[in-house]
């Protein structure tokens, strides 16, 4: 970046120089800022995203949906996501009439019925323009083999923890981004939290595990290699001993 | 070729004197064209005929090379000049100068018709007439430089006289050698005596060393002598050559990758396992030498980093950007923009599908979900979890390919080591652990049937086992031992093998200490992960160990440790790098029986023993010999924990019984406990005997 800039200098200066200067200045800022070394900014705000499902209990015969659903994002502490995001684009099945659904309020989600589970695409436009819009897939759940779902008493909910990572925002995002910060809730955070210790508990042990059991293999592999070396060397031996006749011949074989 | 026509024929009939409209161009051309004038068609021949032989520089370039001169127009000159009548031929007599001075043979042949005032030439073919020059010596000379040995002075006369006579075709010269006058000499005698003559000549007359008599006689027939060995081969072997040969290519191409695969892994292991080691840039240059001495060196280059890396102490100097371990490269997001946490968890595409198939195992094994959840400590280890997984997986490959290396390294060996089996290039060294193997075909006829890997029944089963072999380099194995000398020998050592080794359960006793002492290590430590509890080598009392060897060393270590009587079997490859192996601890014999549930453990642990044992008592019974000690101690080897009724035999020492006996304990397991206490007491005091009389010995 920094050497383009250098060549865009000695180009404007040679062809425009009236307009160039005014340009020159711009130019030599801008490289001035590229210059100093500085921590990229990053925000983070954790996301909830997924669907609940209830049963209705008896299948429609309109149209043969059985379920009652809502497909949403949500922020993890409970915070106003309409503050960075401008709208949310919900993706559904073709079969579903107006399938690109777009919600531009808070809270973001999409209240359905339906028969059957599909995958579903959810994108996110941010309140800066420049930012390109953020795009991940939800599959759509609805059945479950718990019983209490089954019957239809209690809903499915089918969620997932993922985190929005700003890098080196624009200004007014990066303050739109500071000033909203809610508490969490604390069923969810306590679950999460959970999981979360859980989860990487579990891909320590595994760790581990697999670094114990490449120690061994590397052991294994550094005898073998050892070995064959020393094989190699006994079988030069052989060949020299006996005489060079031997290993003539074997040449004029070859 | 159409601009060339099109020009001729505008030449014909347009010169530059006829052209109108005086073009700059060609004015200027033909000021320039003047000494180097193309030369026109004879109006006699037609134009095509004449753009073939007419040779423009400008058009084509001949892949044969032409004659140059005038342009290489010289035959379309000579036509041109040629009156188109043929040229006179005369009948001539000629001579050969090269016939000598004297020479009045006279021959006639047909030639150009030549002026008369121009004297006849030279017979063209008289300069080929070459001469060779044998120097001659004097009498001074020869007895002062030239004499030998073997040759005497008429001897050399002679030759000198015949190589004058024969211009140095030392193959007529051989030929009429008399063999009758002087001892028989062949064609290399006669050219080192020559040549050798000549060498002293020049340095006697000229005081200077040349190299122009240059003759290795020793080198020459050896050479002929292989060449006519390569002439009189016959069919079938040549063909056997051929074949050999494209095996060895392949065998030799398969080891070239293998050593690749192993290289890379290990180079990418070594970049794992320490960071602080600064890979130079000459590791990937490695991967492409052929022959197998530098190969060696690779490995030990590879092996001194792998030590150095593991004696390294930690204060090395730090690399100050420490790239990721080889294993996947995520994406990173480095640019501005807005990212979703999991989007860094994703499986890069250039991961095979096959590794991604064993990541996915791997994890299903540990109880991970292929997309946990999305926080940032947990997306950091996941990835490099996966990235080591990956790694594992390849070190896995790399230890295949290492083995079977291996293996066929040591086919190599004794198909050396058997059409040349000389005293002292024995294998010993292999094998020098093992107590009561004396034969060094043997331990490689294991190393071919066995990989050798360890057995290790105490660590939960590997998440690396559950990698598929995708080794595809192996295929060549049925053919590599096929190999003619290969197979009579290998299978007649199988078949003795298998006849006589598996069937004689030729357990021997063993006091060497060091061994006893390994093995009562292991046997502890597996024992002491079973239970949980430390155990130390000061509980063990009654030391018992017998080593069997079929296919590796196969130790019963006996002890009794707490009151309890355990029974250890070990293994021991005869790689003797592994060391030894633990393959199973067992108790044996309580002295209280306390429960039923250890009883139940006992009995279908016997059933399976009983069978197999069977067998070998019969034979061991048979094979009673006067000696009772030795009977003890095979039989009370022989059975492991099965409660049987041979301790009584032997204290009968009744051969007449055995057979019955035997009898009875087939009937055997269904035996009550109460039985079987009462036999464990037997045997209890039966055991402790052995135990005495073994430390004794």
């Amino acid at each position: 970046v920094y050497t383009s800039n250098q060549y865009d200098l000695t180009r404007h200066f040679q062809i425009e120089k009236n307009r160039s200067f005014f340009k020159i200045i711009n130019k030599v800022s801008m490289s001035s800022i590229t210059i100093e070394p500085h921590t990229p900014a990053v925000f983070v705000k954790p996301i909830l995203y997924g669907n609940t499902a209830k049963h209705f209990g008896t299948k429609r015969d309109s149209d043969g949906h059985t379920h009652k659903w809502t497909l949403y994002v949500r922020s993890f502490y409970q915070e106003d996501l309409s503050t960075y995001i401008s709208r949310v684009q919900f993706r559904l099945h073709e079969t579903y009439t107006n399938n690109i659904r777009v919600v531009t309020h808070a809270p973001f989600e999409i209240e359905e019925s339906g028969w059957g589970e599909f995958e579903t695409q959810i994108t996110l436009y941010f309140v800066d323009p420049n930012e390109k819009p953020v795009i991940f897939y939800h599959h759509l759940k609805l059945f479950s083999t718990e019983p209490d779902v089954v019957t239809g008493k209690e809903a499915l909910v089918n969620e997932f923890y993922d985190e929005l990572v700003f890098h080196e925002p624009s200004e007014q995002l990066a303050r739109l981004l500071i000033c909203s910060k809610a508490n969490p809730s604390p069923v969810d955070e306590k679950e999460y939290a959970l999981q979360k210790s859980e989860t990487l508990a579990k891909i320590k042990t595994a760790r581990q595990r697999v670094k114990n059991e490449i120690q061994e293999l590397t052991e294994r592999l550094r005898i073998t290699q050892e070995n064959i070396k020393r094989i190699r060397q006994r079988s030069v031996d052989q060949i020299c001993v006996p005489g060079t006749f031997i290993g003539l011949l074997n040449e004029a074989i070859e | 070729m159409a601009n060339a026509d099109v020009l001729d024929i505008l030449s014909d009939t347009l010169t530059s004197a006829n052209r109108g409209s005086a073009n700059k161009d060609e004015i200027i051309r033909e000021k320039k064209k003047g000494p180097k004038k193309s030369i026109r068609r004879p109006e006699g021949m037609k134009r095509e005929v004449w753009s073939l032989i007419n040779q423009d520089d400008r058009e084509s370039v001949p892949i044969v090379p032409t004659d140059t001169k005038s342009g290489g127009n010289s035959y379309a000159r000579w036509i041109k000049h040629s009156s188109m009548t043929v040229r006179p031929w005369q009948w001539t007599p000629f001579t050969n100068s090269a016939r000598g001075p004297n020479d009045t043979f006279v021959l006639y042949h047909w030639q150009h018709k030549l002026d008369p005032n121009e004297p006849a030439p030279e017979y063209p073919f008289a300069k080929f007439n070459k001469h060779v020059d044998v120097p001659t010596y004097t009498d001074t000379e020869y007895e002062q430089y030239l004499q030998d040995k073997d040759w005497s002075r008429v001897e050399t006369d002679v030759l000198f006289d015949l190589c004058r006579q024969f211009e140095l075709k030392f193959l007529i010269i051989h030929d009429r050698w008399n063999n009758i006058l002087y001892p028989d000499r062949s064609v290399e005698d006669l050219k080192e005596r020559y040549y050798t003559i000549c060498t002293s000549l020049e340095y006697a007359r000229t005081k200077r060393q040349t190299d122009k008599y240059n003759f290795d006689a020793a080198h020459e027939r050896r050479r002929k002598e292989q060449l006519n060995k390569l002439l009189s081969r016959t069919k079938a072997e040549e063909e056997e050559e051929l074949y050999l040969m494209n095996e060895l290519k392949r065998i030799e191409s398969e080891r070239k990758e293998r050593e690749r695969i192993i290289s890379h892994d290990v180079q990418k292991f070594v970049q794992q396992q320490d960071p602080h080691v600064m890979i130079t840039a000459t590791t990937p240059t490695q991967r492409t030498t052929p022959s197998s001495s530098r190969r060696s060196s690779i490995n030990q280059e590879y092996l001194q980093r792998l030590n150095s890396s593991t004696n390294r102490t930690p204060t090395l100097q730090r690399t100050t950007t420490f790239e990721p371990p080889v294993g996947i490269k995520f994406p990173e997001f480095k640019r501005p923009g807005v990212f979703l946490r999991s989007q860094r968890m994703i499986l890069p595409a250039s991961i095979p599908n096959k590794k991604a198939v064993v990541i996915d195992q791997v994890l299903k094994q540990c109880q991970l979900e292929r997309n946990p959840m999305a926080c940032e400590e947990v997306v950091e280890e996941f990835n490099d979890l996966r990235s080591d997984i990956v790694l594992l997986f390849d070190l896995k490959n790399a230890l295949n390919s290492a083995e079977y290396e291996l293996q066929t390294s040591l086919h190599r060996l004794k198909s050396e080591n058997g059409p040349l089996s000389s005293g002292p290039t024995s294998a010993q060294p292999l094998s020098s652990g093992s107590t009561s193997s004396t034969d060094n075909t043997k331990t490689f006829d294991f190393l071919l049937t066995q990989p050798s890997t360890p057995l290790d029944s105490v660590t939960s089963p590997r998440l690396s086992d559950s990698f598929e072999p995708s080794n595809n380099v192996r295929s060549s194995t049925s053919i590599y031992i096929t190999m003619k000398h290969l197979v009579n020998f290998v299978l007649l050592l199988c078949i003795a093998h298998a006849s006589y080794g598996r069937y004689l359960a030729d357990w021997s006793q063993t006091t060497d200490e060091a061994l006893i002492e390994e093995a009562l290590k292991k046997s502890l430590k597996s024992i002491s992960i079973q239970q949980n509890v430390d155990l130390s080598q000061t509980d063990v009392a009654d030391i018992a160990c017998e080593t069997h060897f079929e296919n590796g060393l196969h130790i019963k270590l006996t002890f009794s440790l707490e009151k309890q009587k355990w029974e250890c079997a070990l293994y021991k490859s005869s790689v003797e790098v592994i060391g030894i192996e633990n393959v199973k601890c067992e108790q044996v014999e309580q002295e209280n029986p306390p429960s039923e549930t250890q009883d139940e453990q006992q009995e279908p642990a016997k059933d399976n023993e009983v069978e197999a044992d069977d067998e070998a008592q019969i034979d061991a019974a048979s094979q009673q010999n006067h000696d009772n000690e030795e009977e003890h101690d095979d039989e009370a080897d022989v059975q492991q924990q099965s409660n049987t009724n041979t301790e009584q035999e032997t204290e009968n020492d009744d051969e007449k019984d055995v057979a019955s006996d035997n009898n009875e304990q087939r009937i055997p397991d269904e035996e009550n406990t109460n039985n079987e206490t009462k036999n464990n007491n037997t045997e209890d005091n039966q055991e402790s005997n052995n135990g005495d009389t073994n430390n004794n010995e």
